[in-house]
């Protein structure tokens, strides 16, 4: 915690220009990264944990307008001032992305083996013999059995698992600083989410990797994250050590998150059960706190002012009647 | 392997159908070759002994299958007119139309591709605009006119290239394509037109997808994301739309030899009926229509080479 972070991220925020007007997906995120740590975001569905992790690396992809703004600082260097080729370089060498779905995020008409490789011939200068070797190598270490025959087949040959596991291939295989995994098991079998959270530990644990583990699942945020940031439209609402988060939950959407949750020792990957109320429209932005219509503790001046994100030790949230501390 | 031995059956079946039909049509079409040979003084005695000479008098069924029979071995019989094999006198003009509608496709690709490629790049951007309007503006011309206007730009006003006649190619290459150059932009320049938004609208479609950004995190420039990932997985409706054109080409090829003069398969297909040469017709028209189901087959027989799903699917169940 007390090292200097891998990963810096100020006031970031997207809006994306819509026929009903500007889209606030992220709205003011703050957050820091040390080496080899896990954060992990939780929220519901479109919070803007995907928007905010593309953002960071400039792959957030639209028809119509977007703006991003914020600062992003990756081992010291802000990556919105790099010129394109150096920021393709740091985010094709260091820093690694698993998608949600392994159906559609590798190429369909491309042997796995050379998708594997690609980066690795880009960034690293490989050869293409050298790169095949090392694809079958990185197979293997995901855990594919035959990797050699793997190598030649087409994404649509493998499991949804499998397929994961190649994604973490591809992810990891120019050694990057950074793992971003966006959901990673949640298009997959029951059976197989586990297996794939536990060979991103592995990973992370031997490499050194920091990693932003993004889920709907707290389950998972408890056993697998340092640090968690809970988003809520847009916003980073409370933001602490795992341990924190789930002793003292100071905001009450994190209660609520906790309470929806049926227990802790419960097997992970039960989903979280509905708050009453739904998000807020994100295009139509009020002036209070975007909880407050279904929040409990609600007051008048909820509905009117904004409540910064407040820091108290290590533990951040943002709410005008946060729960007492060791309730 | 078994689904080609299907596609196999239905070709057969598809050729037997377009021949009998083609048969049919030929036959009710007015006018008479006897009276086309004969002249319009001939004596009824004259023209049915011709009748019965070229066979005419038997009922039509009988002729189609007598027809049938000898195409299948290969003799589409003799022209009425002036007794050349039908067959011998296609393949003297198929070279040309071949030619023809190669560097037409070549030069639909050629446009299409690229512009593509570039309007994608920026969708709503200046090049993308100006390339939708001038799609619009090629696609909205006639190929006869579009001949013309080639004709008078380049022959007529700048006396580059030849307006008609043809060059083979033993006069040496560049004689041969200078006269081919014009009809094939004539063909090509309408072509791309259809080839460009279908490419363009799935390239849009493929570059939404995860693999494309995954391609992008990888730190591959833009232009590297486009040809070697985005290309092929959007380039399945453009194929369906160039097998389905062939016919559209075809039948600008028959217009498009008859403006600059080509000795191809069209023209001959012309004189044919211009002469009510009836078996000459009916094994032209017969050859292009195989012609036709044959390069849909291969057409079809490409996307298993260009999708390995598909090659999964087809050969492995
Ligand atoms: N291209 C876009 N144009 C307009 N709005 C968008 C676009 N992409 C995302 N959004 C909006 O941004 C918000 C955040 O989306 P995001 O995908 O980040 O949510 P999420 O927290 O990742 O949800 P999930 O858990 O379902 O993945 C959503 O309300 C979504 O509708
Ligand atoms: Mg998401």
């Amino acid at each position: 915690m007390t090292n200097k972070p891998l990963l810096s991220v100020r006031d970031a925020r997207v809006g994306f220009t819509t026929v009903r007007g500007v889209v606030r997906a992220v709205d003011g995120v703050s957050f820091e990264l040390a080496e080899g740590r896990t954060l992990g975001i939780v929220g519901e569905s479109g919070s803007g944990k995907s928007v905010l992790v593309r953002s960071l690396i400039g792959l957030v992809s639209a028809t119509t307008g977007v703006e991003v703004e914020g600062q992003v600082v990756f081992e010291g260097r802000d990556l919105r001032k790099l010129s394109p080729a150096d920021f393709r370089r740091v985010l094709g060498s260091e820093i690694g992305i698993v998608f949600q779905d392994p159906m559609t995020s590798l190429n369909p008409v491309t042997k796995i083996g050379r998708q594997i490789g690609e980066g690795l011939r880009l960034n690293r200068g490989l050869d293409r013999a050298a790169a095949d070797r090392r694809a079958v190598e990185l197979l293997s270490e995901v855990g594919i059995p035959e990797p050699e025959r793997r190598a030649r087949q087409y994404p649509h040959e493998l499991s949804g698992g499998m397929r994961q596991r190649v994604a973490i291939a591809i992810a990891i295989a120019c050694a990057p600083k950074l793992l971003i995994a966006d959901e990673p098991t949640t298009a997959l079998d029951v059976t197989v989410q586990r297996q794939i959270l536990d060979l991103l530990q592995r990973e992370q644990r031997q490499r050194g990797m920091a990693m932003i583990l993004i889920t709907h699942d707290l389950g998972v945020a408890a056993s697998r994250a340092d640090d968690i940031m809970v988003m809520y439209a847009g916003r980073a609402v409370e933001a602490a050590s795992t341990r924190e988060i789930f002793r003292t939950p100071r905001m009450p959407y994190t209660e609520a998150l906790l309470r929806s949750l049926p227990r802790l020792s419960d097997r992970t990957h039960t989903r979280l059960t509905a708050i009453p109320g739904r998000p807020p429209d994100l295009a139509r932005r009020t002036g209070g706190c975007a909880f407050a219509p279904r929040c409990s503790y609600r007051t008048e001046r909820c509905d009117a002012e904004q409540p910064m994100l407040t820091r108290e030790g290590g533990h951040g949230f943002s709410c005008f009647h946060p729960l007492a501390n060791g309730a | 392997m078994h689904w080609l031995a299907r596609q196999l059956l239905r070709l057969v079946a598809v050729l037997f159908c377009v021949t009998l039909v083609t048969f049919l049509i030929v036959n009710i079409l007015p006018g008479d070759v006897t009276i086309v040979i004969l002249g319009t003084l001939a004596t009824p005695q004259d023209i049915a002994g011709l009748r019965a000479d070229l066979g005419l008098d038997r009922p039509m069924l009988v002729r189609y299958f007598d027809w049938l029979g000898s195409a299948l071995s290969g003799d589409l019989g003799r022209s009425y007119r002036n007794g050349e094999p039908v067959a011998q006198a296609i393949a003297d003009r198929l070279p040309v139309s071949l030619e023809l509608m190669v560097l037409a496709q070549l030069v639909a690709l050629g446009i299409a591709i690229p512009v593509a490629l570039l309007s994608v790049r920026k969708p709503g951007g200046w090049f993308d605009r100006i390339s939708a309007s001038a799609a619009f503006g090629f696609l909205a011309m006639p190929n006869f006119m579009l001949g013309i206007v080639l004709i008078y730009l380049f022959s007529v006003s700048f006396d580059l290239l030849p307006a008609t006649g043809f060059s083979p190619l033993s006069d040496g290459l560049w004689d041969n394509l200078e006269s081919m150059i014009l009809p094939a932009l004539t063909l090509g320049l309408i072509e791309w037109t259809v080839l460009m938004r279908v490419l363009r609208s799935d390239l849009l479609t493929t570059l939404k997808e995860d693999f494309i950004l995954l391609a992008r995190a990888k730190g591959l420039p833009p232009w590297r994301v486009l040809l070697q990932h985005a290309l092929r997985p959007s380039s399945f409706t453009l194929i369906t739309v160039l097998g389905l054109n062939i016919g559209g080409l075809i039948g600008g090829a028959v217009i498009v030899e008859q403006i600059f003069a080509l000795p191809g398969v069209g023209r001959l297909l012309l004189g044919g009926i211009f002469n009510r040469d009836l078996i000459l017709v009916q094994g032209t028209v017969s050859f292009i229509a195989a012609g036709f189901v044959i390069i849909n087959f291969l057409v079809d027989m490409l996307y298993a080479v260009l999708d390995p799903r598909v090659r999964h699917v087809r050969f492995r169940n």
